[in-house]
């Protein structure tokens, strides 16, 4: 056994092929004999081999060479992918008990995650689920409106589902849908109980007029008088 | 109002993150980008994605910078061999057969290699990864590296073999997330 070379240290140069000739002769040699360094050099060598996995820009280090194009396209997708994020949160508030919820906190920012418009920032939110959300108040009547459209059955009828506050007790009411076209359909009617106009009432129906047809929803009484109309 | 000023602050932490990524792994990220593209432009349309796949999933950001740099390298290299498997899969190509059918290449396997690698790198000391970027990334010869490194060439050969043990002790047991990697 050729003990007189037993120079571990060598191994990993041999395995990364930076020795010289004579010396990778030398290890060659030495190897045979020695099964300790046989069972090092393998190590070593799959060792080599995974490195392999890594491609050579895998070390290089700092932003592109060139134009920060890519930055500045990159910084605004995030900035309306989160626009549109924030947007779906209001998914949260799928379902009339939720809205109500909501517009009782006090309409506008409610706890946790869920955004609802406030009246200082007109905003139609689109729900995951092809609904939309939207909330109007109208200060001169201080009745409060949040609707939510969703297709419905076909697509060419809309559920809305609302809730609504402000408005006085014994008030006979209605959900009209206002379409583009300027025709309009009555949803469903109510009449205002005392617990409704102390919190708020829920009223909903469905009406045939396409999701996409809709120009607003208005809360009027009998009599023609309208308390507040939410856009979308 | 409230909801404004948290607002405010969300959106510089998302740009603050995206700029930090794009300035520590930005380069490494275009250049391979572009040598498996071949197109600049192309490239650069990964490096956004790459981007912006991170964003989404911020949980694997609080790893070290080697597994974020092996996380981002697997990202941009699936994103490019879905969008060449993509490409083959319309319909005005000829129909698949066995012999010309996309290697379906395993995300996950490819992501434990790169992310394993490049954690197991930068774990060794500095002498020790410079000795092996030089010898082995750039293949330049002991004399070369000795000159580049500042150290004699015995140096160089004795770190290769310590940095190539310390490398192999640094894989030991590791396990790896694999999160949001073929999102």
């Amino acid at each position: 056994m050729n003990t007189a070379w037993h120079d571990v240290q060598m191994l990993g140069a041999y395995v990364l092929g930076t020795l010289e000739p004579r010396e990778v002769t030398a290890v060659d040699a030495h190897v045979v004999t020695c099964p300790e360094c046989r069972n090092e050099l393998e190590e070593l060598r799959a060792m080599k081999e995974s490195l392999g996995d890594l491609p050579p820009e895998a070390l290089l280090d700092g932003p592109p060479e060139g134009s920060d194009l890519a930055l500045q396209r990159t910084l605004r997708q995030v900035r309306s992918e989160r626009t549109s994020m924030r947007r779906r949160r209001g998914l949260v508030l799928v379902g009339a008990a939720a809205l109500a919820a909501a517009v009782l906190a006090g309409g506008g920012f409610v706890a946790g995650q869920a955004v609802l418009p406030s009246s200082e920032e007109p905003e139609v939110v689109e729900l995951a689920s092809e609904g939309v959300l939207a909330s109007e108040e109208n200060p001169e009547t201080g009745a409060r409106a949040t609707v939510m459209l969703q297709p419905a059955g076909d697509a060419e009828s809309v559920q809305v589902d609302s809730v609504v506050t402000g408005i006085p007790e014994g008030e006979q009411c209605e959900v009209v849908v206002v379409s583009k076209d300027g025709s309009s359909e009555v949803a469903t009617s109510w009449i205002v109980s005392a617990e409704a106009a102390s919190k708020a009432s829920e009223p909903g129906g469905s009406v045939v007029i396409p999701p996409e047809e809709v120009a607003s929803v208005m809360v009027r009484n009998v009599n023609d008088t309208e308390f507040v109309t939410v856009p979308f | 109002m409230a909801g404004v000023g948290s607002r405010g602050r969300r959106s510089t932490g998302d740009e603050a993150l995206i700029r930090s990524l794009y300035n520590e792994h930005g380069r490494a990220l275009l250049a391979y980008a572009t040598r498996l593209t071949g197109d600049r432009a192309a490239a650069e349309d990964v490096l956004q994605e790459t981007l912006i796949r991170a964003w989404r999933n911020p949980d694997v950001l609080v790893n070290g910078k080697g597994s974020v740099r092996g996380w981002l390298l697997t990202v941009a290299r699936n994103i490019v061999t879905d969008r060449v498997r993509a490409k083959r899969a319309r319909p005005t190509e000829v129909a698949e057969t066995p012999a010309n059918t996309p290697v379906a290449r395993d995300h996950a396997d490819s992501v434990v290699d790169m992310v394993v690698v490049m954690e197991a790198l930068d774990s060794l000391s500095e002498d020790h990864r410079d000795v092996l970027v030089e010898v082995y990334f750039h293949g330049r010869s002991v004399g070369e590296a000795a000159e580049v490194l500042g150290v004699p060439p015995g140096t160089v050969k004795s770190r290769s073999h310590y940095a190539l043990r310390a490398l192999r002790r640094a894989f030991g047991g590791r396990k790896v997330a694999l999160k949001g990697v073929a999102g």
